[in-house]
């Protein structure tokens, strides 16, 4: 476009270059300032930290546009869209490759900065995090401008793109799945910077953590959420009926949730006992360090993996960040060593803080366990030559236990007082989970559950119910007996007024709910092919019947698809219909997609993926069957998951008491 | 049970390494202990603490740099070797066609079944398949060495390509023009030939005997001296 002045490759390079030389103006501002004690550079900072995030919006407006015109100019737009995609697709077509998804990072990690310097308060911490954030943003902008650049100009476009990879364009999940998983990464940066900036500031005490309360709860919650949403999708969209396979890519994005859920119950015992410094510091660097090494391992091809790919620069770039994170971080923490050490000492073992402190031991062997089995093929190989492979059973092996011991401790732990537990109340609430745990391991194996691991899961299930029946009770009880209304208002001003314990209860709750699922589905899952000829029917060990009624093809302008209809019965009544197909995308036509159709209910997931293909000269289907018990339990203990954190978040309100009272005259 | 007890063992495991060399008055101000305050002996002993621990860190980051490193070092696109389950048992049957650039040497199509190949001359001979795409890297590195063996050893073994998750055909035909490659080459259609070979990722080389059954898969790319060893022991 010769007559053109403004191309969008032109107009995308020049606002990352632009953010990047404002960006480190805010860092060599913001450190200037605080040498120099000089709050003009250090407003200065700020206002930069702001111009950095309107640069990268800048970019990402351009690459918008770039997508939604087809600008096969513009490289990223060329390698990775279609003109004949729909519009969704095109706008999250921005995170469907590399260099994209790191164009989503860097603006999600500016955004937040900027946020940091406007809303959080004027003090001691604010112009050393501000900084850290910078150091941050200017990583990833650098990452875009330098060796991963979106913008790259095509001096003779096609007049067409391949599209985004086939996986990723059929489901809707694409479009929440990496911002989630962005939101987290980014929003556990923040009390990571305010911890650097605790130690840079030498004041390691808790007010680094009590600021950044909001981001570690919700950067958590959104990790969390994204892992699951991560793990429905591929249930939804591969054909292998499954949600969690140990993969290392998995696996990698798995440890900083491990290590920021350690962070967020072991903050408690700071703020409360002044115990745990260094701890706390340690969790925070190592969850954003293994952040940064999660991408490096993902996108070096380091470690193999049935997702990994080689990206050329961008592995080596990342792995010199992690080392320079590892060495700053940890070097500053071992400085400051003789301040951030505990004085106080434990009264005792059986209290909250013990039970917090023995939950975080479990917590960083899962890390350590999950991290050393995802590097061990590559540690071999690099001392002894030998391959190895690391596989399911190796995780399953070590990770089982940990997560039941985790799941003991989660009963007993938030029943437990602060300093010292009196034992009458321990035994006596002890002895309620236990018994409880025990009538429901019993009621499981005589419904059938004979296995191991499913069985203590529904014990300890069953404990932990009963632990959040006694912990509403010893909330509730008492302050009934004050005020002498009744239960209802009593557990709504509870709620209402302590959110954060409250939410807590609901988030554990999730978890009960969460782990049955992953028992059953773990468990009792059935996997099998069936051939099916058209027009006939199959019946299953499960009673369920299965007629494949007839095949059907679907086509739009950038898909091809072809499936069968399915009906299942269960006896003689049909309960559902399911349309298990498999797509050709444009362009794409050497992977096909098989999308499965699943028939969700609440105690057994029926779920069908036709195997090989559906062609009209073909009188048969070989389908792939997977029956998984209370799946559906995980999504929705995900749900519940979501609301129990974001509940915690909610602004604090005191509860106002409606109506009793004000009702009474009134009649 | 004495609770006393076990809180002392839990401070005394406490999480500072360094608890044993220092002298308890640290733990007698736990509110005014600034470093840069204090002089003297007790400086210079965190000091040295502190320069201990930074080696310490030095020596863990430089381990995990090497490792990594090393990681890096080694071909980016190679995958680990999985051993295969086929291995030593018969291979699944295949039916591919073949590029247009073969179709007078060795006719439209290549199939693979019980009995053998049946590509009329080339029965009954060991079999080298090998898994390629355009994009892959390492693949490049092995298209020579594939030909040279094919040119070298034609007679006897039958090479084979299977161009298998490739971006389009014409990606495929340019690698085989910009090799030359003579030994046949087909297209995995619908990539269904490499599910049923377990394939991990590209490349991928299976050796087989001439009855057809596994004798040893390779992944990652392959050298010369690798196939000269297979070979040996394949050959009579």
């Amino acid at each position: 476009m010769p007559e053109l002045s403004l191309s969008l490759p032109m107009l995308g390079t020049a606002s990352l270059a632009l953010a990047m030389a404002v960006a480190v103006y805010a860092v060599a501002a913001g450190i200037m300032g605080a040498i120099r004690h000089d709050a003009r550079l250090q407003t200065s900072a700020r206002y930069a930290a702001i111009a950095v995030f309107m640069a990268m919006t800048t970019a990402v407006l351009t690459m918008q546009t770039a997508l939604l015109t087809d600008d096969f100019s513009v490289e990223y737009v060329a390698q990775t869209s279609r003109a004949a995609s729909p519009l969704w697709v095109k706008v999250v077509t921005m995170w469907a490759a590399l260099e994209g998804s790191i164009l989503l990072w860097a603006w999600l990690a500016s955004g937040y900065t900027a946020v940091v310097a406007f809303a959080s308060p004027n003090n001691a911490l604010r112009n050393w995090a501000i900084v850290v954030l910078n150091v941050v943003s200017v990583f990833f902008i650098s990452v875009n401008a330098f060796v991963a650049n979106p913008f790259t100009l095509v001096p003779n476009p096609p007049m067409d793109g391949p599209g985004p990879n086939p996986l990723l364009q059929n489901h809707w999940m694409m479009a929440v799945h990496p911002v989630l998983m962005y939101l987290g990464f980014v929003g556990l940066t923040v009390p990571f910077a305010f911890a650097m900036s605790a130690l840079i500031n030498k004041r390691p005490g808790s007010e680094w953590m009590s600021q950044t309360r909001a981001w570690t709860i919700s950067g958590w919650g959104f990790l969390g959420i994204a892992k699951i949403a991560g793990g429905w999708w591929s249930y939804e969209v591969l054909g292998w009926g499954g949600y969690w396979a140990w993969d290392p890519v998995e696996n990698v994005s798995f440890l900083p949730w491990l290590t920021a859920t350690a962070f967020l119950h072991s903050v408690q015992v700071q703020e409360r006992r002044r115990m745990l410094k260094a701890w706390n510091l340690l969790l925070i660097i190592l969850t954003f360090a293994l952040t940064i090494l999660g991408t490096f391992i993902i996108r070096s091809g380091v470690v193999s993996s049935v997702h990994a790919f080689g990206d050329g620069p961008v592995g080596p770039y990342f792995l010199a960040f992690f080392l320079l994170v590892v060495l700053v971080s940890f070097g500053l923490l071992m400085l400051r060593w003789d301040q951030v050490r505990d004085h106080g000492e434990l009264d005792a073992i059986v209290s909250r803080e013990g039970s917090f402190l023995l939950g975080n031991v479990l917590f960083l062997a899962m890390t350590f366990a999950v991290l050393l089995g995802t590097l061990f093929p590559l540690f071999v190989e690099a001392v002894s030559g030998d391959k190895v492979t690391v596989g399911a059973p190796f995780f399953n092996q070590v990770s089982l236990p940990i997560w039941l011991a985790i799941f003991a401790l989660m009963g007993i732990g938030p029943l437990l007082p602060w300093r010292k537990a009196s034992h009458q109340s321990l035994v006596k609430n002890l002895a309620w989970m236990v018994g409880i745990g025990l009538v429901s391991a019993l009621i499981a194996y005589v419904a059938g559950v004979r296995k191991v691991y499913p069985l203590w899961t529904v014990g300890f299930a069953g404990y932990n119910f009963a632990s959040i029946v006694l912990l509403l009770d010893a909330a509730i009880r008492p302050r009934m007996r004050i005020s002498g209304r009744g239960f209802w208002s009593v557990f709504g001003q509870y709620a209402v007024e302590s959110r954060r314990r409250f939410g807590s209860i609901i988030v554990h709750f999730s978890v009960i709910i969460m782990a049955l699922g992953v028992a059953g589905s773990g468990g009792y899952r059935v996997d099998e092919q069936v051939r099916i000829e058209i027009g006939e029917s199959v019946t299953l060990d499960s009673n369920y019947r299965l007629e494949v009624v007839d095949r059907f093809m679907e086509q739009t302008p950038y898909r091809v698809a072809g499936g069968v209809l399915v009906n299942v019965h269960r006896g003689n009544r049909q309960i559902a219909s399911l349309r298990p197909k498999i797509n050709v995308f444009l362009g794409q036509e050497q992977q096909p997609v098989p999308t499965p159709d699943v028939l969700y209910t609440v105690w057994q997931d029926i779920y069908l993926s036709v195997s090989g293909t559906v062609s009209p000269d073909q009188d048969f289907v070989v389908l792939r069957v997977v029956q998984s018990p209370l799946v559906a339990w995980i999504w929705v203990g995900a749900v519940i998951m979501l609301v129990g954190t974001f509940y915690c978040l909610l602004p604090k309100r005191r509860y106002v008491p409606v109506p009793a009272r004000q009702a009474v005259p009134a009649s | 049970m004495s609770s006393a007890d076990m809180s002392s063992t839990e401070s005394s495991a406490n999480l500072a390494p360094v608890h044993g060399t220092n002298p308890p008055h640290s733990n007698n101000s736990p509110h005014s202990n600034n470093p840069t305050r204090d002089e003297g002996s007790k400086t210079s002993s965190s000091e040295q603490n502190a320069i201990k621990r930074l080696l310490w860190l030095i020596a863990l980051v430089a381990g995990l740099a090497s490792l990594f490193a090393y990681g890096i070092m080694r071909n980016p696109n190679r995958r680990d070797n999985i051993d295969s389950v086929l291995v030593g048992g018969p291979l699944p049957e295949f039916d591919m066609p073949l590029f247009e650039r073969y179709h007078d040497r060795f006719g439209a199509r290549y199939q693979f079944d019980e009995d053998g190949a049946q590509l009329a001359a080339l029965t009954g001979k060991p079999m080298i398949v090998n898994f390629w795409a355009s994009w892959c890297g390492p693949c490049r590195d092995e298209a020579p060495v594939l030909e040279r063996t094919w040119r070298q050893y034609g007679d006897d073994v039958l090479v084979i390509g299977i161009n298998t998750q490739d971006r389009s055909r014409d990606n495929a035909r340019a690698f085989l023009s910009e090799f030359d490659l003579t030994f046949p080459n087909g297209v995995d259609e619908n990539s269904r030939i490499g599910i049923d070979y377990g394939i991990f990722g590209l490349p991928e080389t299976f050796f087989v005997a001439a009855d057809g059954t596994l004798v040893y898969k390779h992944a990652g790319p392959i050298t010369q001296a690798m196939i000269d060893i297979q070979l040996e022991s394949m050959l009579p």
